[in-house]
Formats: C-alpha cells, structure tokens, sequence
C-alpha cells in the first residue's frame, strides 16, 4: 500500500469498515511511514473529539411547550373564522356533521342557513361523520347522541341516548356515526359535547326515506355550537 | 362497547404529540449541533413543529417516523441557512462546553477545550451540507445506511462527500485554527 492508497482508504479505516486483510496493509504502510501516521493520528484524534463535543439535554418541559405552541398556531388560525362565541367551550369547539365521505378538506367554515337533512334508507345503514374541531384538548369530555324514534345505531336496538366519556384532540375529531332507519319520517339527532358543566349541542336533521341519498347534496354543511 | 368507532384514535390516528414526542431528544440534539446553541436549537424545533401540524395525516402514514423527521429538520435548516444567507452559527456557541468543562475536572475538559473550540471554528468554515454531514455522521454517529435515508443521498455519493468534507476540516485545522498538541 502506497500513501495515496492509504488516504482512499482513511475513512474506512477510520470508521472501522476495513477488513481484516486491508487493515492489516494499512497498518504496516503506517508502520514505516511517519507522514501517513501523522495523518491518521490527528484524524482519529479529530474523530474523538468530535464525539466529545457535548449537547446538553433539552430543557425540561421544552418538548411539551414546543408541541402545545405548534398545535395552538394552527388552532388559534382556525379559530378566527369561530370567534364571536362567548363560552371558552363555544369559542373552542366546532361541529360539523358531513355525510357520506369525507370532505378532503374541511378547513372552510360551515355555511349559514339551514342544513338539509341527512337521508337514511329504511334497508341500509349508513355512517355519518361527526366531525369535532377543537381547538384545544377536552379531556374526558361527554359526548352524548341522542337518537330520534326513526332511527338507531346498529347493535344499540331501541336505545335512544348513547352517552360515553372521551378525551378530544386540538384539530378535528372525527366520529363516524353508524344510523339505520326504522320508520318513514323526519326528525332530527342532537349530538351534544358537554365538559366541566357546559354543554354544546348540535341538531342534526335526518330524513327516513326511500329516495337515494346523495352524499355530496348539500355539503358543505355545519353547525356551530 | 360495541361503539367503539367513537375512539379518539378511531378514524384518525394518534395525536401529534403522540407521534412526535418520542423523537423530540434526538431532534434537539441534531437541531442543537446544526445551530449551536440552545435558542436556535429551540427556535429551530419550534418551527419544524409549526411545519408538521398540518401535516398530520401524512406522519400518521410513515412507517419509520424518525428518519422522516430527521430530514425534514435538516431540510428546514438548510432552507434557512440558504435564505439567511448566513451561516447559521453566526450567533455563536453556547458556553455550555465551559459550563461543562468546570463541572467534572477529571473529564477531558478543560484540557481539550482550546481544541474543542478550534474544532468548532473550524467546522463554521466548512458548506451547510458538509457541517451537517459530519454533524450527523461523526458527531451524532449516525451510519451511511440511515443518512441515505435521511439524506435521500446514495452511499456512494455520501462516503465521496465524508471524504471531502473531513479533508477540509483536517486541511482548516492544519492551517493553524489547531494545535493537535494542545490535546495531549
């Protein structure tokens, strides 16, 4: 091995990934030249060195912090096109119900007016998507359904109100809501989050019907609460 | 409960905080050893986070999460650099390798000191790219096999680049930025 060699050969050598035979070349050509020994000397003291540098550990809480600030930018954006709402619940919380597929995009805000109902037919059942957009965490928060007598959620036969506690997430929550229709009718579903003593409600209009339901009819549509 | 569709989880995957948390200490030492002190190390982290919020269906979906991470933190830093047109060290280093060096006299420091900050004035000499390589490589030890990953950059191309890279640093240091001997 000549001096050029050795020098293609450093990083290797340096990182541990020469064979045995190449190391062992390497070794001797280092054994009778002193400039090839400098080289790799100061080479590996740099490699040990450079190992040493220290990190200090990141600060305690900065990893909390950093995350909460991040998820609190976007949701404070959000939250611009909520605003006017009195409650800190009102003010954190949007629901919107969208039936049939989501929406790749929910960020735009729901329109005004009255949303038309949700169609459920009689033979099929169907999954709405309730979508809780909050701003900040909710631990354990309530979140009740309460079913009208035309409909009921599937494995739950003749249970109107459905009631369970759950923590939500800042950003959207998504729900998706399994309904079957029992009868011909028109009534309406109130899906309610309530935590520390307040209560939101939505009132979601559902149709039993024969007709065909057309998920993309109507959406988007939404209810603040 | 059968209605177990209604899972926070369900439909949507873990929380960012769940995906991320368990990366956040290797992604401050890299952001650390890129910018060189704490507030830009931090002001570094802060702004990946903000990036990744809104990108949460697509973290959700990685399948090795911290390698994903590690490079989009390289790339916001280099975009930085690049658009600061400075090098992002310029605010200086942090003393916590003086503050570090008095805490254990039986350690290397203060002894190697001298040559630790020549190392560190040296490697402010070296590209963006080459910094980081060797910040990755040599200091965070990360193999060639998790930087072609992390880089998007084959082994080959990466082992040339080493090679450049540490031959500049040597070359900056043997111009008199450092006296090996000091360190003996």
């Amino acid at each position: 091995m000549n001096c050029k060699q050795l020098l293609n050969q450093l990083d290797d050598y340096l990182d541990g990934n020469l064979s045995g035979e190449k190391r062992d070349q390497l070794e001797l050509h280092l054994g009778g030249c002193e400039d090839c020994r400098i080289l790799v000397t100061e080479a590996q003291e740099i490699q040990q060195v450079l190992r040493e540098i220290p990190v200090p550990p990141m600060r305690p809480g900065f990893a909390s912090q950093a995350i909460k600030r991040a998820i609190d930018h976007h949701s404070n954006h959000r939250r611009g096109f909520i605003a006017g709402f009195s409650s800190a619940l009102a003010a954190s919380l949007l629901v919107a119900l969208f039936a049939g597929k989501l929406l790749p995009d929910m960020e735009s805000p729901p329109g005004p007016g009255v949303s038309p109902p949700v169609v459920i037919s009689l033979q099929h059942p169907r999954t709405v998507n309730l979508v809780f957009d909050v701003a900040t965490a909710m631990e354990n928060a309530t979140i009740s359904i309460e079913l009208p007598e035309n409909v009921e959620v599937p494995g739950f036969p003749g249970q109107q109100l459905i009631s369970w506690k759950t923590s939500l997430q800042p950003g959207r929550n998504i729900l998706p809501l399994p309904l079957k229709g029992i009868m011909h009718s028109s009534s309406a579903l109130v899906a309610s989050v309530e935590l520390d003593g307040r209560k939101k409600s939505i009132r979601i209009p559902i149709e039993v019907s024969d007709k065909k339901a057309d998920p993309q009819a109507g959406l988007p549509f939404g209810h603040h609460v | 409960m059968k209605i177990g569709i209604f899972s926070r989880h369900r439909g949507t995957g873990p929380s960012f905080e769940e995906l991320v948390t368990p990366h956040m200490e290797r992604l401050y030492r890299l952001a650390y050893r890129y910018s060189g002190n704490q507030a830009d190390a931090e002001d570094l982290i802060q702004d990946l986070l903000i990036k990744l919020v809104p990108r949460i269906d697509e973290l959700r979906k990685v399948e090795q999460l911290y390698p994903w991470l590690a490079k989009a933190l390289y790339r916001l830093h280099i975009d930085r650099f690049r658009k600061s047109s400075r090098n992002p060290v310029d605010g200086g280093y942090d003393d916590y390798i003086e503050h570090t060096a008095g805490e254990d006299p039986d350690e290397l420091f203060p002894a190697r000191l001298g040559l630790i900050r020549d190392l560190q004035t040296a490697l402010q000499q070296l590209d963006e790219e080459q910094r980081a390589l060797i910040v990755m490589h040599d200091m965070e030890s990360y193999t060639l096999v998790e930087l072609e990953k992390i880089l998007d950059i084959p082994i080959g191309t990466l082992k040339s680049r080493l090679h450049r890279s540490r031959a500049k640093l040597r070359k900056l240091l043997k111009e008199g930025t450092v006296s090996l001997q000091r360190a003996c």
